[in-house]
């Protein structure tokens, strides 16, 4: 039947295209996986990659570019298909850590390796009870966005923006008083710059938990004053209500669209998305504070896991993309700040700025110091915490219950899985 | 008649792909519903625990909850529109594939893009909301509303209430399931449409003649004709109902507080997310059974097997 | 239906205000791909004609997405999956529908049964059977677990049991082997019933998203919904780029639809799901 051997011929293509090249004998091939980078930074990474390469002859780096939500789901499948990459970039730690699968850094790194880099970041989002299983790679620092003309609109001085976390609340209050749009672009639901855990932290409210992990120690009046602040903002319109059920980057998009007057955001790369008349009403600031003082710090971080065939060169890679130079030429490509500590004492971040996104930034590099980092408890299960977390606190700021049932439900709930795992 | 393997070389092909991509996975499923599995370490087998779980699991019996109200205001709705639209589109006016074409256009969109366009409208601030402001009503956020429908409707005229019969769907599930409805009526549309060409013309006409009038002819000729189609229609929106995924995953992620989290989502997030692939396993078993369950009520509503095919 | 004009016109104007709900959406889409940058996208009330009209949005969002790419892999993997589909649907419903053998009604009735089982229970075993063939990030993976499915078998099997029995004979008198009457006789004679099944085949691969999110990583594998996906990563948040990029990726559909919309409604209309 030839009309069918031609439908063979068509599909063969597709049978065989799983089939791996060949490759040379003698040489190693390191997988590195990045999140989203896209072409934009194509020349960079490859530029490391064919560099490191000339050092190390006999390595071949191979590069995949995954798009953002998805990375851990696509490290996950490749974990269980013994496939996995050698060098990734990765989010949302906690479920992996508490499964020992990634390699210690503490244990693979040399003393003079990590002592190049600094310390808050090294035992950050990567640290989970006793080591650290991350070599720390570009940083960002909260620093704050607003817009100036709805500050101007709401009668409030558009040089003086606010500089506490309860200043920030109370301007927010007036702009929604007198334009009808929102105060701050923040999201209540799952968020990268700050979930609820970390209200709680920015207001002095630490650990969550006693030293052993055997209770929670979160229904206490100090949590319930930080919440209920939140709440009360929050019915007050001066969060969008969309912060309930909001998907990544929502906030961003309230800001841009106009809709709320003022941004808490990881620095200056986010200025690729204004375009000019936006980019004309917006200002930069310091990131208000909260009672303990410090801003909220993120990290992109570089893992091996231990199912790498080559860790150790793996491990040389990612600590060659992360080193002082790399980093630097990083940030001079896109408004972001090292991790190293020569890289982030280089005068370049202290040049008179020239873009909005350079102010951003070295606002943000200038609190480097004062930062701590967004790692949650370091618990078992706390993905599952996590959510259930947010759950009672959402309730509570759509009023179906009070911050007191909420911070009890929580505690329940929280020790019945600490007892559990 | 034929070589006494011969049938086996016709169904061996298409059994042995069922067989690896489809009961392999379902009694691995099985299995795994048995199981504490995380991926890293070995699967330790735990008897029923993880059903005995999933029923005092509070969250689940929500989600639950969500998935049949979800269905329960879904399929009626596409049962009953996408059949007013291809009567609609029953006629040959000269324009007639033109409308044809641009009705279909939400089945093809992709869901990310379903989702980006929704979420403007349903801002709080969005387009709806500016419609509603036309008439004097301040309208809700529509994706993260959790009050009740009903409660907010009786709120519009100054009553307030406190049962908890007014509490469900919520706002955000109902707003949900009109995407879904915008998106699948046309498809189910075209279904409908073949069904009603199919309808010899003479008898509509005699119906008429007979002296019916427009909605008699439907409801006498019609309806009763197009069975099987409704059949059909009424299935493939049910398993589609409760299998519903990228709504939720590009517009809510399930919030506000689980009011918008399915099943799928729900499973989704149980394997992928917190790596609890046994329990995972045993939701998606739950699920199973569901969907049998309505499956075989439908059957029995529609009127047996046998109206399905032609045979 | 005889219709009068002023018949006519009202059937218009229903038509358009039904088709006014449903394209809304899309209205303030393409105004949005037509704004230029200085211009308010969430102006209150809303701008719906742009002022001025901008094309460089669709330029630009060409230029970054290998829309290209994203297209021919998404009608690669769309068409594959149809033909594939027909093939092993019509094949196994045609040996359980005319042919006698043991098991055949209980392979049957296994098969009716499984046409409720929702792909998203199999999801992750089904990932771990894909995984060990090692079929993950090919298209491969993304066709086959959809290649052959229940709910088709059944549709095609029923199709094939109206076929009168005295066509077959005719053919076997002439010397016929079984293949060949299925594959001369038998198939042409269902064709509305494939048309069908084509047609549910293709809309349910061309809108999958989970799936392919799932099994695919390389970017030159992506499908057009994934490629949209990975959009808000590689723009962040350009409303007009993306508002452009969705238009462009709803060209190929639409056109495609449009064109073979006959072969759809026809296929649906005499057979498959008739009595």
């Amino acid at each position: 039947m030839p009309r069918i051997a031609l439908l063979f011929l068509l599909l063969l293509p597709l049978i065989s295209c799983s089939e791996e090249s060949q490759q040379e004998e003698n040489t190693v091939t390191v997988e590195f996986w990045t999140i989203a980078l896209g072409d934009a930074f194509a020349d960079y990474i490859l530029g490391m990659i064919s560099t490191y390469e000339q050092a190390h002859p006999g390595v071949k780096i191979k590069w995949v570019d995954v798009s953002g939500g998805e990375v851990a789901e696509k490290f996950l499948a490749a974990l269980v298909g013994d496939t996995a990459p050698d060098l990734v970039n990765i989010y949302d730690l906690p479920r992996f850590l508490q499964y020992d699968i990634l390699v210690n850094m503490d244990e693979a790194v040399s003393p003079e390796d990590k002592a190049k880099r600094l310390e808050n970041f090294w035992n950050g989002v990567g640290y989970f009870q006793g080591a650290n299983y991350v070599i720390p790679w570009y940083v960002g620092v909260t620093m704050m966005w607003y817009n100036k003309d709805l500050f101007a609109q709401a009668g409030l001085d558009p040089d003086r923006p606010p500089r506490t976390l309860d200043e920030m609340l109370a301007m927010g209050r007036q702009i929604r008083e007198r334009t009808g749009k929102y105060g701050v672009s923040w999201r209540l639901h799952p968020s990268l710059i700050a979930p609820p855990w970390a209200l709680l932290r920015m207001d002095g409210f630490w650990p969550l938990f006693d030293e052993g992990y055997s209770r929670t120690r979160i229904n206490h009046p100090e949590a319930k004053a930080i919440f209920q602040k939140w709440v009360d903002a929050y019915q007050q319109g001066v969060v969008p209500p969309e912060a309930l059920a909001a998907s990544h980057r929502d906030e961003v998009n309230w800001f841009i669209e106009g809709r709320a007057a003022m941004l808490p955001f990881s620095g200056g790369w986010i200025t690729r998305y204004f375009d000019k008349t936006f980019a004309a009403k917006v200002a930069t600031a310091p990131m208000p504070r909260g009672l303990l003082g410090k801003v909220p710090a993120s990290n992109q971080v570089l893992v091996v896991p231990k199912a790498s065939r080559h860790p150790e060169i793996a491990v040389d890679f990612g600590l060659f993309v992360t080193n002082d130079e790399n980093q630097l030429e990083f940030c001079r490509q896109v408004a972001i700040l090292p991790s190293t500590v020569a890289a982030a004492a280089d005068p370049y971040f202290r040049q008179p700025p020239k873009t909005q996104a350079d102010e951003a930034n070295q606002l943000s590099a200038a609190d480097i110091p004062n930062s701590f980092v967004m790692a949650p408890p370091d618990v078992v299960g706390w993905s599952r915490m996590e959510d259930i977390l947010h759950e009672e606190f959402a309730k509570a700021l759509a009023e179906q219950q009070s911050v007191d049932e909420a911070l009890v439900r929580i505690e329940e709930k929280w020790n019945h899985l600490l007892r559990y795992q | 008649m034929h070589g006494r393997y011969t049938p086996f070389f016709f169904v061996g092909p298409g059994l042995l792909l069922l067989g690896i991509f489809f009961a392999y996975p379902l009694l691995d499923t099985l299995w795994l519903s048995l199981h504490r599995y995380n991926i890293f370490t070995a699967p330790v087998f735990i008897g029923f625990d993880n059903f005995r779980r999933a029923w005092g699991d509070e969250l689940f019996w929500r989600v639950l909850a969500n998935t049949l109200l979800y269905a329960a205001i879904v399929v009626p709705a596409l049962v009953v529109l996408s059949f007013f639209m291809a009567l609609l589109l029953d006629n040959s006016l000269r324009l007639i594939k033109i409308f044809r074409t641009l009705y279909y256009i939400p089945v093809v969109t992709s869901i990310v893009v379903a989702g980006i366009i929704w979420k403007w409208l349903y801002n709080s601030d969005g387009l709806i909301n500016a419609v509603l402001k036309g008439y004097g009503i301040i309208g809700p956020s529509w994706l993260a509303d959790a009050r009740g429908v009903p409660e907010a409707f009786l709120g519009l005229f100054g009553i307030q209430t406190e049962s908890v019969w007014f509490t469900e769907p919520a706002i955000a599930l109902f707003s949900v399931a009109m995407v879904t409805i915008w998106k699948a009526a046309p498809y189910y549309m075209i279904i409908y449409l073949a069904g009603l060409q199919g309808i010899p013309i003479a008898l509509k006409e005699a119906a008429r003649i007979d002296g019916a009038g427009g909605w008699q002819v439907i409801r006498h000729v019609i309806i009763p004709t197009i069975k099987p189609y409704t059949l059909v229609v009424s299935i493939i929106a049910t398993i589609a109902a409760l299998r519903t995924f990228g709504e939720v995953y590009v517009m809510t992620g399930g919030g506000p507080f689980h009011r918008t989290n399915l099943l799928s989502y729900y499973i989704y997030t149980l394997g992928f997310k917190y790596l609890e692939v046994g329990y995972a396993a045993a939701v998606s078993v739950f699920l199973l059974a569901i969907i049998l369950i309505f499956a075989i009520i439908n059957f029995r509503l529609a009127g047996g097997d046998n109206t399905t095919g032609g045979a | 239906m005889s219709t009068s004009t002023w018949q006519r016109v009202l059937l218009y104007a229903i038509l358009c205000g039904v088709g006014f709900i449903l394209l809304t959406p899309f209205a303030w889409l393409l105004s949005t791909a037509l704004k230029s940058e200085s211009a308010d996208l969430f102006a209150y009330p809303p701008q719906w004609i742009p002022d001025p009209v901008v094309w460089s949005n669709f330029v630009k969002a060409w230029n970054i997405l290998p829309f290209m790419r994203y297209i021919f892999n998404t009608f690669y993997i769309a068409i594959a999956t149809v033909l594939l589909n027909l093939f092993f649907c019509s094949l196994t419903g045609y040996a359980l529908a005319r042919m006698h053998f043991r098991g055949r009604q209980f392979i049957f009735y296994c098969i009716l049964a499984t046409t409720m089982v929702p792909f998203q229970v199999l999801l992750i075993p089904l990932f771990i059977v894909t995984l060990k063939l090692g079929l993950v990030d090919t298209h491969a993976g993304v066709i086959l677990p959809v290649a052959v499915n229940a709910f088709g078998i059944f549709l095609l099997r029923q199709a094939f049991t109206t076929i009168p029995k005295d066509l077959e004979e005719a053919a076997r008198i002439d010397g016929c082997n079984e293949f060949t009457i299925y594959s001369r006789i038998m198939l042409p004679l269902i064709k509305p019933a494939l048309a069908t099944q084509a047609a549910f085949t293709f809309v349910a691969q061309w809108n999958d998203f989970l799936w392919p999110l799932v099994v695919l990583k390389s970017r030159e594998l992506y499908t057009l919904q994934l490629g949209l996906a990975s959009l808000q990563g590689v723009f962040g948040v350009n409303w007009r780029y993306i508002s452009a990029a969705s238009v462009i990726a709803l060209v190929p559909t639409v056109l495609f639809f449009l064109f073979t919309q006959r072969f759809f409604t026809q296929g649906l209309t005499s057979g498959a799901v008739k009595e």
